[in-house]
Order: structure tokens, then sequence, then C-alpha cells
């Protein structure tokens, strides 16, 4: 499952990976004319719409992909690097941007493509470039405020419309064909060419309808695509309710978990800020929407010990073992009541026993017994650090 | 599938690009960029030339932590050289290999380069504060569908509409 990066490829190797990336990019830019700062600015001056067909394209077909292989399984969006979102900083970086472009007629990358063919001006871009990047390195300081505030995160479009991410990709390619159609109208009127003319598209113009509906009809599909995790909640939701969960008995955990039983490993699926019910010593937090992080599920998957899934009532442990299952685990167990239940089973203590049942008398002492045992644990498991919160490492990227 | 002045059909070379887009998510998970290069070779020089004040202000500071193997052994640096070969060799092959300053015939080479000089700037200071450029911001935060990405890409072309009729003596 993608990404490669660290675990396939090594981060020496995904150098090399760069420089391969990196022809290709460059060569492609080179081939479109993004070489050109003219050609570039006639985007803003309505005679050449190349970077709107090219960014577009590009833009919705890697949108589509991502959707589309997320989805299968093939790679974890969670573990990409998504731009985060600093609202003003993002906003006030476009528009100096903005003005940057209109100009100095290139944008970084293009610049690149444009220096390595001979373009004086373009060297001098890069150079002005640097210069820019030197003065907010100097005036940092002053920047910070508005460059670290306002902080939203990894911000996904779907995530904050709440729709299936295929939707958004249909409204990009909407978006996208439209805006073709309107901007090669523009495009001949204001290079004076008649409308049936061919000379701007050397393949016959319904060709490019075509695959403009191809991909329209695509990203159609697409939006009935959930996410990746919203899909096997679904299932699970259905592997839950067609065959029972294999369930740990709340009183032969806590006489496992006091006896330290070393086969067993409990991972406490309830949110971080969810402190309602006591943890049990020992355990590991992975919140419940957090399982479906990539380094989690090579955690269950390859993990050796029973893992006894835990949460308050018991809902989510139920799905997380569905879910364990799903990925190839079938070892792992739910605590039967949740935390409620577990701590519950030490409250309810018998009124009265029959002193000469030893069933009886082992029970009580146990359950009366186990909250001290158990607070002791946990001060053991503290001390040593033992109690882990496991949370994913990501790639880091950006320009 | 060439059009009349030699480039590649620009839908084709969308579609090639998003390709390519899509497989360094999918290899590397991160997108591609430019300005980051910018940055390290920024850093790199300002440790080399004031190592003193590279230790004490901030910003560098902070670069030079979290690149741990040298700013200049870096994913964005490496992508960069292959871009500059990548574009040299297109530029061979499709025979547009030549120094020149482009401009507008309207306008003197030394205005081009001012304007270029000055646009670079501004796009060099504007992609720290956007967290990337037209690449790692646009165009990578849109395959991702991050906000900041697009809101980033809409302040670009937004802004650069927005003052095409006060600097249009530079290209029309």
């Amino acid at each position: 499952m993608g990404p490669f990066v660290p675990d396939i490829i090594s981060n020496e190797l995904n150098l090399i990976v760069a420089l391969i990336i990196g022809f290709f990019f460059g060569f492609i830019l080179e081939q479109a004319g993004f070489s050109s700062s003219r050609k570039l600015a006639g985007l803003f001056y309505g005679y050449d719409f190349t970077v709107l067909r090219v960014l577009f394209t590009a833009g919705v077909t890697a949108m589509i992909g991502i959707i589309v292989l997320s989805f299968l399984g093939i790679v974890d969006w969670n573990m990409l690097f998504i731009n985060p979102t600093f609202l003003y900083s993002a906003i006030i970086g476009g528009i100096i941007m903005g003005a940057g472009f209109i100009i100095g007629g290139y944008c970084p990358g293009t610049s690149f493509a444009g220096a390595s063919i001979g373009k004086i001006d373009a060297i001098v871009f890069i150079v002005g470039g640097i210069l820019g990047v030197f003065v907010f390195a100097e005036l940092y300081p002053y920047f910070k405020d508005i460059y670290l505030g306002f902080d939203y995160g990894e911000l996904r479009i779907d995530k904050l419309l709440n729709v299936n991410p295929g939707i958004i990709a249909l409204g990009f390619t909407l978006m996208a064909f439209v805006a073709f159609i309107i901007t090669s109208k523009i495009e001949r009127k204001v290079n004076n060419i008649s409308t049936h003319s061919k000379k701007f598209f050397e393949l016959p113009e319904n060709k490019p309808l075509l695959f403009g509906f191809a991909f329209i009809a695509v990203s159609l599909i697409l939006t009935f695509l959930p996410t990746r995790e919203v899909y096997l909640q679904n299932k699970i939701e259905g592997i839950v309710q067609d065959k029972g969960i294999r369930q740990i008995d709340p009183l032969e955990f806590a006489f496992r978990v006091i006896d330290e039983d070393n086969s067993l490993l409990v991972v406490d699926l309830r949110d971080r800020s969810d402190k309602r019910y006591k943890t049990i010593p020992g355990s590991k937090q992975i919140p419940f929407d957090e399982l479906f992080y990539r380094e989690n599920q090579n955690f269950i998957k390859k993990i050796p010990k029973t893992i006894v899934f835990v949460d308050g009532q018991g809902i989510l442990s139920s799905k997380a073992v569905a879910f364990a299952n799903e990925i190839g685990n079938h070892r792992t167990v739910a605590l039967r009541g949740g935390l409620e239940g577990f701590w519950a089973q030490f409250q309810n203590k018998p009124k009265e026993i029959n002193q000469n049942d030893l069933h009886q008398v082992a029970y009580l002492n146990f359950i009366t017994s186990a909250p001290e045992k158990l607070q002791m644990l946990e001060t053991k498991y503290s001390r040593s650090g033992q109690s882990t919160d496991a949370k994913p490492k990501k790639k880091s990227g950006g320009c | 599938m060439k059009t009349q002045n030699n480039y590649m059909n620009p839908y084709l070379a969308g579609f090639l690009l998003g390709l390519l887009l899509l497989v360094t998510f999918v290899v590397t998970g991160r997108g591609l960029g430019a300005s980051g290069a910018i940055k390290s070779v920024v850093v790199a020089g300002v440790e080399t030339v004031a190592p003193t004040h590279a230790k004490n202000a901030e910003f560098y500071k902070e670069y030079v932590a979290s690149h741990n193997e040298g700013v200049l052994k870096n994913w964005l640096v490496f992508e960069i050289l292959g871009v500059i070969v990548g574009a040299f060799v297109s530029g061979l092959v499709a025979n547009r290999l030549t120094w020149k300053v482009e401009h507008n015939p309207k306008i003197k080479s030394r205005t081009r380069l001012i304007a270029a000089l000055f646009g670079g700037m501004l796009f060099g200071l504007g992609a720290q504060f956007g967290r990337g450029c037209t690449s790692g911001a646009a165009l990578s935060g849109m395959a991702v569908l991050s906000a900041g990405g697009v809101l980033t890409m809409l302040a670009i072309f937004a802004t650069a509409y927005a003052l095409a009729y006060i600097f249009r003596k530079l290209w029309i």
C-alpha cells in the first residue's frame, strides 16, 4: 500500500526517485510551452490559455487517480502530504504570488524550465525568487504570527463540506470543462481566428470534447464512492450485524490483566479526550478513526499477541474486531460491555454469599481486591512509560 | 500530437502531468514542488556566507533543525535538478535551445529583466506565506483536495487577473 517512502523505498533511493520525477516534470513543462513567459502570461490577456488547460487537466487527472487508488486501498490518503491550511497566510501568499506572476511572467517551476533552455529572463526571475525567500527569512520574526496563525490543519475540501471526495472531483471536472470551452472561444476571438479554423488544435476539435466527456463520466461515477474509511466502516457494520464478534468476559479479562498475561495486548479505542472511564493499565491507545491508518493496520496485522479492543460501551470494539478480521487478524477479541461494564463489575458485590462455596468466596475476594491491584499496575506502567500512544508519522512535504 | 508552434497538445500535456503527479504521490507520499528548492538554496547560502547569523536567526535555525541530513540533500532540490535536465532535453529535441531575453517587442529587454527580478522576488516571498507555489500549493494541493492549496491557487489567479490591466504594457 502506497506511499512507498519510507517503508519500501529508502530515503536515499528517494532522492534518485526525485531526480527521475523531476526529469519528467521538467520535460512535460517545457513540452507544454511553460518555458515561455509570454505564453504563460497569455492566460491573463486571453491570447493563450495553455496554462489553464494544462493545470486543470493535470489537477483533475491526479485528483481522480487519488480518489480511485485510495478507495482501492492502493494508496493511503491519510499518509499523503496535504498542504495544511493556515487561512490568512494562504490568502496573503496567493495574493503576493499573483502579483509576482503577472509582473514576472513565470512561477518558480516554470522559471526553471525556462532557464534550462536559455531564457535569461527566467534566470533573473530565479535570482529574484532567491531574494524573495531571503527577505522572508530575514523578516520572519515579523511575519511569524500571520504565518503560523489561523491554523486549520490538514483541511480537506470534501471533509469540510462533508461530501464524498468524488463530488468535489466532479465539480472541478465540470468547472474545467466549461472553462476549456469558454476560454477557447475567447482565445480565438482575441487572436482573430475564425471559429472554423483548426489552428489552435491539431486534434480535431471534437476529440478534446470527447476526452472531456470521458472525464465527466468517470468523476460522475466517483461521486458514489465514499472514502475508504467510510466504506470499510459500512462494511464492518454489516459484519458486526451478520455474525457474532468474539468477545472476552470482563471477569476473565480482569483476571488476566492483573495476572499480567503477556499474550494479551489491550488497545483502547476511545478518543484521546474521552476520560469517562479509567483506562486499563498498560493499554495502547489507538482512537477508532485511526485504526485505518496504514501504520496501525500493519501493527494489527503483525502483532503476535491477542489484541483486546476496549472502548466505553463495547460498540466500537466489536467493529474493531470485525475490521481486524477483515484485514487478516482473526485472533482479536472485544471486551464485552466495554469499560463501563468492566469497572462496574467491581461495584456490584453480592450482598450475601455462601461461605462454604469456595467459588463464591474466591470471586468476592477477587473483585474486592481487583481495583487496588489494577491501581498498582497502573502506577507501575505509568512509571515505566509503558502505556503508549500511537500516532502515525507522516511524510513531510510541501513546496 | 503537436500544435502549430511545436508544443505538445495542452490537454495531453496536462494528462501526462496529472499522471506524473499521481505517481509522485503514490511513490513518495508528497506532491511536486519548486519553491522549496529555492528555500533550501537560500538557507544553504546563508549558512555558508554568514554561519553565525544562520545559527541565531529563527527562520534558518528552524529550517536547519528540521533538515538534519543537510539542507541541500533534500527531495525538492533533487527534483529541481531533474527538472532542469528534463526541460533541457525537451528544449533540445524541440530545437528551442537559445540564449535570449524573451519579451514583448514593445518593451526594452532591460524592462523585462527588471520586471522578472521583481516578479521573482514577490513569488519567492509569497510562496513562503502560501507554503508552496503553483506546483506545491496549487497543483499538488488541488490533487489531494487541500483547502489551503486551492485557496492559495484562487488567490494567485484572482490577483493576477485583477492586476493584469495595470501591467498590460509588459505583455501586450
